[in-house]
């Protein structure tokens, strides 16, 4: 044992950080926004591990932008013990939180395209990470056309509607939002993401990359869509959902082939999804 | 190329003085204790293998209380007082080239890396293998050694040494005889063992997912854990919250034979039934480990074959693969 | 012992397509080990053995059949043919579906016991009858080398079945005697002892569980997480609450298989457990589980005749 020997952390030791602001997006879904901290820096895509004491912890992807400052956002559905107990808190209240975890969206290789981003229902959320980097002023000029497809169960299971607006105001990106089934008072698009996407989006599909997220059956027909639009598979981008614990590459829960979910994901290619097997 | 290794003779005298000193601080696996026992105090401890110590079946990674006003979080108390672990080479070789893997990098634990850098390994060859070891089919071997750690021969009146340990600090030269005996006993107890998986096999294997093999393979594996937590290799775990008020993050041993283990919050289950268990269980040790980490994850110690209450078989399960493969591949 | 008159009747019963699949026992890849076997065709049957290690209780491979329309014959011990009548009962599979080959139970051998009176073995040097076997050229008495749970068995013979291979034997284990008569006349204090000792070295592997033809729960309450009853680590106080729970859970329907305890790679006297409490339901409801299809049974039936001391 050497005198010198470096200060190991413990890894799993969570960050306490408290709730700004709480928006409600639907009956089930809600946004915490938590003040941030300049020493928990993160990339588009990665996600966090949120602990709630006494009661669990839980991996979230990270919605916010690193862009827009001092700020942690997580869109979280209540569904379990765990979302059940922060859907009961209130402004003021600490979580922790450890992280960043993942690989987060290539964002190198996709500078100078055109992208398309296809988002079901609560899959918005990790895009918007990604959709609000790309559109920041600092960032904007790396990437060609934006086009946003959103669509959710119904009107009242949209989420971020607050900021679809604002995304719908911008000339510099296509916003296009449908619901599988409308109400007395939608007046936009109804019908399924991935026929929606055929039948309106009209694009060379070379010039562009597509990056999917939603519930499992929609991202299986996205990405029908695409490759029947013509997108090779090296071109469509996901995220996975996937039971996680540790975050950290060692619990054994994430593995699916030769990755951990936790490390090399959840981030994937169409194309090496391809060849994983399908356990997810 | 392995720089040559430390060697020596402990005369026994010598070796009972240094063991009885030490005997508070020493541990001795079960299989080591019925091979060698007669080398060591009544007084050690004994364990089932490395993992118990290295990674205890229940801990406490932090602990957490609430003021009144708000939550404190703090790392609890890791006592590793230096200790020395006598083992077998396959149990050793889990340690060193399995859960050290793991453990100690991208991050390191913490407390994992608290207890192994104050444990020295001490490995006892393997004189003679059981019909249910099969060590050298996965890249280690009766005599395997590793040269941070101690290798150890006991023979009548004296112990053969190789590697590193304070025991160097009073051995004596070893002469050519014995060096070429200790080589003789070696090559006794390989000549048991099977031969070496082909190097092919992590990736050959993976491409034989879908195969219609795994139905029969799984069929009478009852999913039960014990493999799992007998095997000196697996290392998944569970975080679970214990305490509202005050409480802890307990770490637990997990198992992908488990229908929970990667069960969603939404019910959705990617394994539903045991064939999907077993099978991950097999491509883990045999494919994806290896592409990541340049080895199996299994070191042929044969504990789950001896102890799987229905007699399911790792080692037909790999023949049957490996045929499989050999007799497609071009 | 009536493998080939097995062999044969298996095949006869997949070629006429009386059956869909025959599971039954192989032999292992391991000396004085035999494992289940699935069999859907008739050349496989040549797979099929018997004899005194085929220890693990096929009733529990139904299980995953419960809602298929295979047609399944099943090789039934006494105990076995016990557990299926029980899950017939309970409704989780149905009597049309299975068909079982009873075979009357010599009794299954503790390879431990074999290691520790005779030393180094090898298969080869036995051979097996029903009652003795023989071994460096002497005939030894088969009963002190029984598993426990073989010697106070009193059911070798199946009480259901649709054919019966072999003959109908007396039992090893008698109806009067108790077998926890020591053990119930220890003190606390060495019963607990007793107990401290065996749980302490359960590793919580489930394999006692997951033997169980009768541990059908789709989840487990020691898996459960709202509320978690039970940690994953294996303590004294989880173990003694998961295995006391399961013994519960089991009153009045265990079978006294002891396939949990065969299955223990610990080697744990966990069989005791369930037997103690089906001991008590003898005694105060006169009744056995997995004996009779018209009988109810008593933790699952109301009658007025029930003994209601214990309600005060």
């Amino acid at each position: 044992m050497t005198a010198s020997e470096p200060e190991i952390n413990n890894p799993y030791l969570p960050l306490l950080l408290p709730i700004a602001e709480i928006i409600e997006e639907t009956r089930d879904i809600k946004t915490f926004r938590l003040r941030g901290n300049s020493i928990f820096s993160y990339l588009p895509g990665q996600f966090a591990e949120v602990f709630v004491p006494g009661r669990g912890e839980a991996p979230f992807s990270i919605t916010s932008s690193p862009t827009d400052g001092e700020i942690l956002e997580f869109s979280i559905k209540r569904i379990g013990t765990v979302t059940t107990a922060l859907h009961r808190m209130n402004q003021g209240e600490e979580i922790g939180v450890r992280g960043p975890y993942g690989n987060g969206f290539p964002i190198e290789e996709l500078k100078n395209h055109n992208l398309l981003f296809v988002g079901g229902g609560i899959g918005l959320a990790p895009l918007r990470s990604l959709i609000n980097y790309v559109l920041s002023p600092q960032h904007r000029g790396e990437f060609g056309e934006i086009f946003i497809l959103y669509g959710a169960r119904s009107p009242e299971d949209l989420v971020f509607k607050w900021e679809l607006g604002k995304w719908e105001e911008r000339e510099d990106l296509h916003l296009l939002v449908t619901v599988d089934r409308g109400d007395s008072s939608w007046r936009g698009r109804v019908g399924l993401v991935p026929q929606v996407l055929k039948e309106e989006v009209k694009i060379k599909a070379e010039e562009w990359k597509s990056i999917v997220c939603g519930p499992p059956i929609m991202i299986k027909f996205t990405i029908k869509s695409l490759l029947e639009m013509g997108f090779s598979p090296s071109q469509i981008i996901t995220t996975l959902e996937m039971k996680m614990k540790c975050g950290l590459g060692k619990c054994g829960r994430c593995n699916i082939g030769p990755f951990y979910v936790c490390q090399e994901g959840p981030v994937f290619s169409y194309e090496v999804l391809q060849n994983l097997p399908e356990e997810y | 190329m392995r720089k040559a290794m430390n060697e020596g003779l402990i005369a026994k005298e010598k070796w009972w003085e240094w063991v009885e000193d030490k005997k508070d601080r020493v541990f001795l696996t079960e299989r080591a204790k019925s091979r060698y026992g007669k080398w060591f105090p009544r007084e050690v401890k004994v364990v089932k293998n490395g993992k118990e110590i290295l990674l205890p079946p229940g801990e406490e990674v932090y602990r957490y209380f609430w003021t009144g006003e708000k939550w404190k979080i703090e790392e609890g108390e890791i006592s590793a007082s230096s200790a020395f672990l006598f083992s077998l080479p396959c149990e050793a070789r889990a340690i060193i080239e399995v859960t050290d893997k793991i453990f100690l990098n991208n991050p390191i634990d913490k407390n994992y890396w608290l207890r192994r850098k104050s444990l020295s390994l001490g490995i006892m060859a393997c004189l003679q293998p059981e019909p249910t070891c099969f060590c050298s089919s996965v890249g280690g071997g009766p005599f395997w050694r590793d040269e941070g750690a101690l290798f150890l021969v006991p023979r009548e009146d004296d112990i053969y040494i190789q590697g590193e340990g304070e025991l160097f600090s009073f051995s004596e030269g070893v002469e050519e005889k014995i060096k070429e005996e200790i080589q003789a006993l070696q090559k006794k107890a390989e000549s048991v063992l099977p031969s070496l998986l082909p190097s092919y096999f992590p990736q050959e294997l993976y491409r034989y997912f879908e195969d219609e093999e795994w139905n029969e393979l799984s069929w009478h594996c009852i999913n039960c854990g014990a493999c799992t937590f007998l095997c000196p290799t697996c290392y998944c775990f569970d975080l679970n919250v214990e305490g509202k008020l005050k409480g802890f993050q307990l770490r637990s041993w997990d198992s992908c034979m488990f229908p929970k283990f990667t069960l969603h919050a939404s019910f959705h289950n990617p394994r539903p039934t045991g064939k999907e268990r077993v099978r991950q269980r097999v491509m883990h040790k045999f494919s994806y480990f290896p592409e990541r980490e340049g080895n199996f994850a299994c070191v042929g110690c044969g504990v789950c074959v001896e102890k799987c209450p229905v007699n399911w078989d790792i080692r037909e399960a790999i023949e049957r693969m490996v045929e499989k493969i050999d007799r497609f591949r071009t | 012992m009536f493998e080939k008159e097995i062999r044969r009747k298996s095949e006869e019963l997949l070629e006429t397509k009386t059956v869909d699949m025959v599971i039954g026992y192989t032999s292992g890849s391991l000396p004085f080990q035999a494992r289940p076997v699935l069999i859907s065709s008739p050349e496989d049957t040549e797979q099929l053995v018997w004899n005194h290690f085929s220890s693990p209780n096929l009733a529990r491979y139904l299980l995953p059949y419960r809602d298929s329309s295979k047609k399944i014959a099943l090789l039934a011990k006494g105990c076995d043919a016990r557990a299926v009548m029980v899950l017939i009962q309970e409704k989780q599979f149905p009597r049309e579906r299975v068909h079982i080959i009873g075979l009357p139970c010599p009794g299954m051998i503790s390879k431990t016991k074999l290691e520790k009176e005779l030393g180094e073995i090898k298969e080869e040097d036995f051979s097996f009858e029903k009652d003795t076997f023989l071994w460096q050229g002497k005939k030894w008495e088969i009963f002190p080398f029984l598993e426990d749970t073989c010697s106070r068995c009193r059911y070798p013979n199946p009480p259901l079945y649709d054919e019966l291979i072999g003959e109908k034997r007396e039992p090893w284990g008698s109806s009067s005697t108790d077998y926890l008569e020591k053990m119930n006349g220890q003190s606390k204090e060495e019963r607990w002892q007793f107990w401290e000792e065996e749980l302490s070295r359960c590793i919580r592997c489930y394999a006692c569980r997951n033997a169980c033809p009768l541990c059908y729960c789709k989840e487990c309450f020691a898996e459960s997480d709202l509320p978690r009853w039970v940690s994953g680590v294996p303590t004294l106080s989880d173990n003694l609450f998961f295995h006391l729970g399961r013994s519960m859970h089991l009153a009045g329907r265990c079978v006294e298989c002891g396939a949990c305890e065969r299955a223990c790679p610990e080697e744990i006297k966990i069989g005791l457990l369930p037997l103690k409490v089906e001991m008590i339901i003898k005694n105060n409801f006169s009744f056995e589980a997995g004996l009779s299809l018209e009988e109810d049974a008593p933790l699952l039936t109301y009658r007025e005749t029930d003994p209601g001391e214990f309600i005060k």
